[in-house]
């Protein structure tokens, strides 16, 4: 037991009780289908309730392959480590023992209504220690099953560490899966990220992740969502070291009455770094996609790089894409811009498929598959 | 005298010396010619002489006119009579070639008065024509989407118009195709005369055959190495700048 | 360029230099501090309103006390505003004039700079009531009762016109849209009321400047503008000098209503004394082949909140907004544009450009709405800002909700800084560093400007120049 995670659950439970569920005038969640996100909606998984209804044989395929995985966690408990050489795992409640301060600091960032939940439920989850200079690969599968299920990850990377690390999370049997995550990057590190995330029909999911990110860093960022349940990704960036370089990537696929809701910030407290952040959406069906993304550019932080781009691409006519793409600007000697475009296949390059033989739909899962490959183009010479 | 001195002149850009104890002297009324390897320190020296922040001057004087300009704001040393033509003229988007020459010139006329505009037109239309400049080049933005030969086109037109005492060339013909670079050298050739001193900064002999120096001066790590008559252009196009090294 | 202007004038048959000054009767109408159901009912009576009209007020009251300052967006400057500090009217004539002494210096300087004839300065600086140049007026009036178009004050087309003024009036922009919409609805007085028939083209542009009295620059003016079918307009609000003015808030509603294949231009110049809150509400209705253009400029008031918006209701209508802010130290310009495209084959372009000089901050926020019921809508957002201080500040917070068949939306912006390289070129040509700051902001905005009115944009031009002075160096 850790005296520290006690206090920082007990502080989130009383927390938790007084944010309001997210409703049409904060800003924090506009754009979002607040239906999904309501106390009606949401009550069921928090009194742990919810039936196993939907076995998505997805779900079940990667949680049985996520026992292979180097780490592995099953509604917040971890199943395997098998690390390699320079990486650490250790309990939350052992970290929070030698990494006192970094946890309080993890923890303290929840503010809003579900990454307070996680705080709630501090046990559950690790911390990965990525020792100076060490280079290291991992698999990780974060499966969620439980009528709410809690995982997080502190991550600590050392100085001029490098890791590669490729995620998977699984949501199924309605689940409402909440996972937070922290990548402390120490100066002249390197962190390459691949994520992926898949829920079944009846799941909710929530991630954030933050990324603090000192001098030198670089961050590569691959982020795929492909759920089939609401969610609702936090991606936050936030500069403190000059010379950091990031590339950050996502995807997002919407169909049927889904809302798929991204947000994301580049926060350039000091100048001399750049960031660079790709959205790509596919909507469908009567399904939505919402992007809030914020550049902001601290006074002071000079020669700062930021750009952010949102393209979303419309397969029907009752999609919505829904976009707001923020800068805020308070320094002068900078490069930043946001471009941002919702827009149909051209036809002319549908006509060209179907003259070639394939039909419109064939045409348009083709259209799909290139447009979200192209999301991961050119990755520092990395594939994804 | 009249026209440019420099003396025992160094410059320096972000603390490396790129012009080191230069001396040179040209009167008006003649041209001359600075020639020499690439990354010699010929754009440096004029960047300095220009007052630009970036390039300081570290020692030395340079006296425009019997005057010493260092230290000077670069809009000060313009006034004073010096015209730098630059070897990549940047771009001012939505600022017009004649408003912008005209705001040049009403900048160098004593405070409330104001130019005549027809005889500014009459007199920009007449130097354009010199260099075969269309008419619709008034109405377009200083330097923005021009090519190169259109951009030298334009500097030297603001020399014809702001009529200096002094200008230096900055690899003027560099990006000029055949036709533009006889036209520019003509607009030059024409601008030449006993109340104006030029100096040519190129690294080709091909300026020279246009307009012809009255002096050549080697210019190599950061100071003037040989000078001579308008021959030694030749002489260099010929032996290249290797056997410079030796001297 | 400026004979075209002096040509520009000469045309209209207007010699600005030549103004009739007179003094309008004392109706000592005050409405007092503060606003309450009393003032309502004061002014509704003092303007012999019909008994419909008061109701409107009054419920319009009720909604603007109902409804909250949308702090979760909105400025936090906005807590200065002190409405029980505030005169909610006060007719003509019995404002307190002030003596020319008690104008602030800068002010008048900047009279002498722009070369503002001696009697306008008066009425801008508030000295003088009324600026009557109704001499002036009275050539270009004959020619519009000629077609029949009807151009009057928003009080008096409100009793003459009751039945083209009532129908539309406050359905574009509905009392609740906004708090400070709602405010203007129960205690609007001036503003224009327009009428342009079937199929006519009024040829010069309609000006408020020409109208000037207190009323019609007055702090909760009301513009109806009703463009009928194949009709055109243009109408230009606002002057580049500065209008010194003793109240804080100003806060106008403009509704246009541009009929079937009917366009309207509404160019405007905001330059009030940095002490204003300038909180405006402005929409245009556009039908089928209609097309509504705000040419919008805002360099003066403390913060201006202003989102120019068209509702694209009809097949194939489009809609644009031109917008330039200037943000200097302290001041807070908030503007940007909303397109609600609610029809086919509509289309809509915004352009902005910015300049944030010293600790002034400028920020574009927008809306792009299209309908799932529309198709083949499309729209291009352009947002560049420029920052001149190291201390500047620069903001976009566009909003893009887009779904329906074959309907696009493009939106970029860019944040720039003066080019050194730049400023250089221009020195090293023996413009000061000011000149050559002032020539590059007005370059970067240039082709905006060239949007503006010919006699506007030359004294744009030279504004930008005095806004810039000792902004750098």
């Amino acid at each position: 037991m850790s005296a520290l995670l006690d206090d920082i659950s007990n502080a989130a439970k009383t927390r938790f009780a007084q944010i309001p569920f997210p409703h049409k005038k904060d800003e924090y969640w506009r754009f979002s289908d607040l239906n999904a996100w309501s106390a009606d909606a949401l009550f069921p998984h928090f009194s742990q309730g919810v039936p196993k209804s939907d076995e998505d044989a997805q779900v079940a395929e990667i949680a049985k392959s996520a026992a292979q995985s180097a780490l592995a966690f099953f509604d917040g408990q971890l199943v395997s480590a098998n690390v390699p050489d320079g990486v650490k795992v250790v309990s939350m409640a052992d970290g929070a023992e030698k990494y006192s301060a970094e946890v309080s600091e993890f923890f303290g960032a929840a503010k809003g209504k579900f990454d307070t939940v996680a705080a709630a439920r501090a046990y559950n989850g690790a911390v990965v220690v990525v020792a100076d200079g060490a280079d290291a690969a991992l698999d990780m599968a974060v499966v969620s099953k439980l009528g709410l299920s809690v995982c997080s990850i502190l991550f600590l990377v050392g100085k001029n560490a490098r890791l590669r690390l490729a995620r998977n999370f699984a949501l199924g049997g309605g689940s409402f899966g909440i996972a937070m995550s922290k990548f402390a990057l120490s100066d002249g590190s390197r962190l390459e990220l691949g994520t992926h995330k898949y829920s079944g029909a009846a799941a909710h999911s929530y991630l954030r992740d933050d990324f603090r990110v000192s001098a030198g860093v670089s961050v590569v960022d691959a982020y795929a969502e492909l759920g089939l349940s609401p969610s609702r990704a936090e991606r936050n960036f936030e500069i403190v070291g000059e010379g950091a370089d990031i590339d950050a990537r996502a995807f997002l696929k919407t169909t049927g009455e889904l809302t798929h809701d991204l947000r994301t910030s580049q926060m350039h407290r000091v100048g001399g770094a750049a960031s660079n952040l790709a959205v790509k959406c596919v909507v469908d069906g009567n399904s939505k996609a919402a992007f809030a993304g914020l550049i902001r550019v601290e006074e002071g932080a000079q020669k700062t790089k930021a750009y952010q781009s949102c393209r979303s691409l419309s397969l029907s006519d009752f999609a919505k894409t829904q976009a707001s793409p923020v800068l805020e600007i308070m320094a002068n000697d900078v490069e930043c811009s946001h471009g941002c475009t919702v827009s149909k296949p051209d036809p002319e390059e549908l006509f060209y498929m179907n003259q070639r033989g394939l039909n419109t739909a064939e045409a348009l899962e083709l259209i799909t598959e290139s447009f979200a490959k192209s999301t991961f183009e050119k990755f520092g010479g990395e594939n994804q | 005298m009249r026209g440019l001195e420099i003396k025992n002149l160094t410059v320096e850009v972000a603390g490396k010396k790129v012009v080191d104890g230069m001396n040179l002297g040209v009167p008006a009324g003649e041209v001359h010619a600075i020639m020499g390897p690439n990354g010699t320190g010929k754009t440096s020296l004029s960047k300095a002489i220009a007052g630009h922040p970036d390039y300081k001057i570290t020692s030395g004087e340079v006296l425009l006119n019997d005057e010493n300009i260092v230290g000077l704001q670069p809009d000060e040393i313009a006034r004073k009579g010096f015209f730098l033509a630059f070897q990549y003229p940047v771009s001012i988007p939505g600022v017009s070639i004649a408003n912008f020459i005209r705001a040049c010139l009403n900048a160098r006329l004593p405070e409330g008065e104001t130019l005549n505009p027809v005889e500014y037109y009459k007199k920009l239309y007449e130097k354009m024509d010199e260099l075969k400049m269309p008419r619709s080049f008034t109405s377009r933005s200083v330097n923005d989407g021009f090519s190169g030969g259109e951009k030298k086109r334009c500097d030297i037109l603001q020399m014809l118009m702001l009529e200096p005492s002094f200008a230096i060339l900055d690899e003027t013909d560099s990006g000029l195709d055949i036709d533009a670079l006889r036209i520019v050298s003509e607009g030059v050739n024409t601008a030449r005369g006993a109340n104006i001193g030029m100096l040519l900064i190129t690294h080709y002999h091909r300026l020279l055959e246009y307009i012809k120096p009255d002096k050549v001066h080697v210019m190599s790590g950061g100071r003037i190495v040989l000078s001579g008559g308008a021959e030694l252009a030749l002489e260099l196009e010929q032996k290249g700048y290797d056997w410079l090294k030796d001297l | 360029m400026e004979n075209i202007s002096d040509k520009n004038a000469e045309s209209l048959n207007l010699d600005r230099s030549v103004g009739d000054f007179s003094f309008a009767e004392d109706y000592a109408y005050d409405a007092g501090v503060g606003l309450n159901a009393d003032v309502v009912r004061y002014i509704s009576k003092v303007k012999g309103e019909d008994p419909w009209l008061l109701d409107f007020r009054l419920k319009a009251l009720e909604t603007f006390e109902s409804l909250e300052i949308p702090f979760h967006w909105a400025s936090e400057k906005l807590r200065d505003l002190d409405f029980s500090k505030i005169r909610y009217y006060l007719a003509k004539g019995a404002k307190k004039r002030k003596s020319w002494d008690e104008v602030p210096s800068d002010v008048k300087t900047t009279f002498e700079r722009l070369g503002v004839p001696e009697q306008e300065r008066a009425f801008l600086a508030g000295v003088e009531a009324q600026f009557d140049s109704e001499s002036a007026y009275s050539n270009m009036k004959a020619y519009l009762e000629r077609d029949g178009v009807i151009f009057m004050d928003s009080t008096e087309g409100l009793k003459k016109h009751p039945e083209i003024f009532r129908k539309y009036f406050g359905k574009v922009i509905p009392t609740g849209d906004n708090k400070f919409s709602a405010l203007n609805s129960a205690v609007f007085s001036g503003g224009s009321f327009i009428y342009v028939p079937k199929g006519v083209k009024v040829q010069q542009p309609l000006q408020a400047y020409f109208r000037i009295n207190a009323e019609s620059f007055g702090q909760f003016e009301r513009t109806l503008i009703i463009a009928d079918e194949g009709s055109e307009l243009m109408y230009m609000e606002g002057c580049t000098a500065p209008r010194f003015e003793s109240g804080t808030l100003h806060s106008a509603v403009v509704e246009l209503v541009a009929l079937k294949d009917a366009k309207i231009q509404y160019v405007t110049v905001q330059n009030w004394s940095d002490n204003v809150f300038n909180l405006v509400t402005k929409r245009g209705m556009a039908e089928a082949g209609a097309q509504i253009r705000w040419v919008d400029c805002n360099i003066g008031s403390g913060i201006t909140m202003k989102y120019p918006a068209v509702v694209l209701k009809g097949d194939g209508a489009k809609g644009e907004v031109i917008s330039i802010a200037l943000a200097n130290n302290r001041q807070h310009q908030d503007t940007g544009a909303k397109m609600i495209h609610l029809a086919d084959n509509t289309s809509s372009n915004v352009l902005s450009k910015s300049v944030s000089i010293g600790n002034g901050r400028a920020s574009y926020r927008g809306l792009v709405y299209m309908s799932d019921s529309a198709k083949n809508c499309k729209n291009n957002t352009e947002c560049d800002a420029l920052l001149i201080n190291t201390n500047s500040r620069t903001d976009t917070y566009p909003a893009i909700m887009c779904s329906g068949h074959n309907n696009s939306v493009q939106h970029e912006a860019s944040v720039s800084k003066l080019s050194e390289e730049q400023i250089f070129y221009m020195r090293q040509r023996g413009l000061s560093e000011n000149e050559a700051v002032s020539l590059s902001v007005n370059g970067f905005v240039n082709d905006l400007v060239k949007e503006f009115p010919m006699e506007y944009s030359v004294e744009l031009k030279r504004l930008i120049e005095l806004q810039m002075e000792g902004a750098v160096g």
